[in-house]
């Protein structure tokens, strides 16, 4: 039978509430996800201006025609902004994810590996020119990656994350994203293992890494008294 | 308790935490009053010893006082304060659930040591560090001398939990000791 009596705190989680109290000094209230999310997407859109002068590939607007190329930047990108959205979320107790809000980024990622799979394959290129040519893609996508992905961090680090690893693996996977977009208005190459390797595999590693960083780093808001 | 008392509860809860955001200790404190009993009701679901849902419920308290920031009082109060208290609870039995499969439980209880005399001003000092729960199992067993089985059914716990708990104890007071 359930037991329905009314507990009663102890004396000592009563001195807590008291010491509690006494601390309850004013506190800067979270802004809403969706702001957030738009602070990000601004501090993003620099981050992307850095590529346009650093050079977008010159064919892009002839590019931007191929129904195919369009696709892939819009999946990436809303892929990328979804995940932003969820990890911003995670910051905030009870927010309950809606199916929506796991299915159609990862659906928008399984999208766009199918559509560089579905890229022709270059079977001359010799190993050495495979990876002179990739190694700078993934750098690169490292690097456009890195401020995004620390602004994220340190944003979902201002909340409660109650899944840390979760929280940090979405924010990875924002990060990457977006940098593996960036790259795609750079690179020009159009080549199934090149993209699968060079502009994907860093994703992957990131979101890896970014979960293990979230799990140490984004859990640590929690003060646990001694046992 | 009808639904419309439920939703005048909340709705007082979150004009509480509202003003406890801007520094109002008095709302803080009739909130964190408010909510003590609902929390600990909830949490016991998960949590049978009364010792470890102590814990756990301070845990809670001190892990909403950490995140008061993050509520949006435009939202319900109750499902911002349970998911937190769902994570602190799982995050407890999943840290005990690894705790004790490193744990090995023996028919008998190792001796704690014959050196130190019971009464030592010592030993209290080592005594008064340990966790509540710790304490009164080492105290029920060595210095009242009762059987697991009795000490265990005076605390209302498994003869097993009992044993972790003067494991435990030994274990600490081995260190404090410099044993």
């Amino acid at each position: 039978m359930a037991d329905t009596t009314s507990p009663v705190p102890t004396a000592s989680t009563r001195a807590l509430i008291k010491r509690l109290q006494d601390d309850g000094v004013p506190v800067r209230r979270l802004w809403a996800p969706w702001a957030r999310l738009g602070l990000w997407l601004i501090f993003v859109a620099m981050v992307g201006g850095l590529v346009d002068l650093s050079g977008v590939r010159p064919d892009l607007g002839a590019r931007l025609r191929d129904p195919v190329y369009l696709l892939e930047i819009i999946g990436l990108a809303l892929a990328s902004m979804l995940m932003a959205a969820r990890a911003f979320q995670e910051a905030v107790p009870g927010y309950e994810a809606r199916w929506a809000a796991w299915g159609l980024p990862l659906g928008l990622v399984l999208l766009t590996v199918v559509l560089w799979f579905s890229q022709p394959m270059h079977g001359q290129v010799t190993v050495t020119q495979f990876i002179a040519t990739g190694v700078g893609c993934a750098e690169r996508t490292v690097l456009l990656a890195a401020l995004p992905w620390c602004a994220l961090l340190i944003g979902v680090r201002l909340g409660a994350p109650l899944a840390p690893a979760r929280a940090g693996a979405l924010a990875g996977g924002a990060a990457f994203l977006m940098a593996a977009l960036l790259m795609r208005l750079v690179c020009p190459l159009h080549e199934r293992l090149h993209l699968l390797v060079w502009h994907g595999l860093p994703v992957a590693g990131g979101v890896a890494l970014s979960a293990v960083i979230g799990l140490v780093w984004l859990r640590r808001w929690r003060v646990r008294l001694s046992h | 308790m009808d639904d419309e008392s439920l939703r005048a509860r909340s709705v007082q809860r979150t004009q509480w935490m509202r003003c406890a955001q801007r520094g109002d200790r008095e709302a803080y404190g009739a909130l964190l009053t408010d909510v003590a009993s609902p929390l600990l009701r909830f949490l016991r679901r998960w949590i049978a010893d009364p010792h470890e849902l102590e814990d756990v419920h301070q845990d809670t308290l001190m892990a909403l006082h950490r995140a008061r920031h993050t509520y949006d009082p435009s939202r319900p109060f109750e499902p911002w304060l349970f998911a937190i208290a769902r994570h602190v609870a799982v995050d407890h039995l999943r840290r005990r659930a690894s705790r004790t499969s490193r744990e090995v439980l023996v028919e008998a209880l190792p001796e704690p040591g014959t050196d130190i005399d019971p009464g030592s001003p010592r030993l209290e000092e080592a005594l008064e560090r340990l966790p509540p729960a710790q304490r009164e199992a080492f105290e029920l067993l060595q210095l009242e001398g009762m059987s697991v089985a009795a000490a265990a059914a005076r605390v209302g716990i498994t003869t097993g939990a009992l044993k972790v708990r003067a494991h435990r104890a030994y274990k600490a007071l081995r260190t404090l000791l410099g044993g």
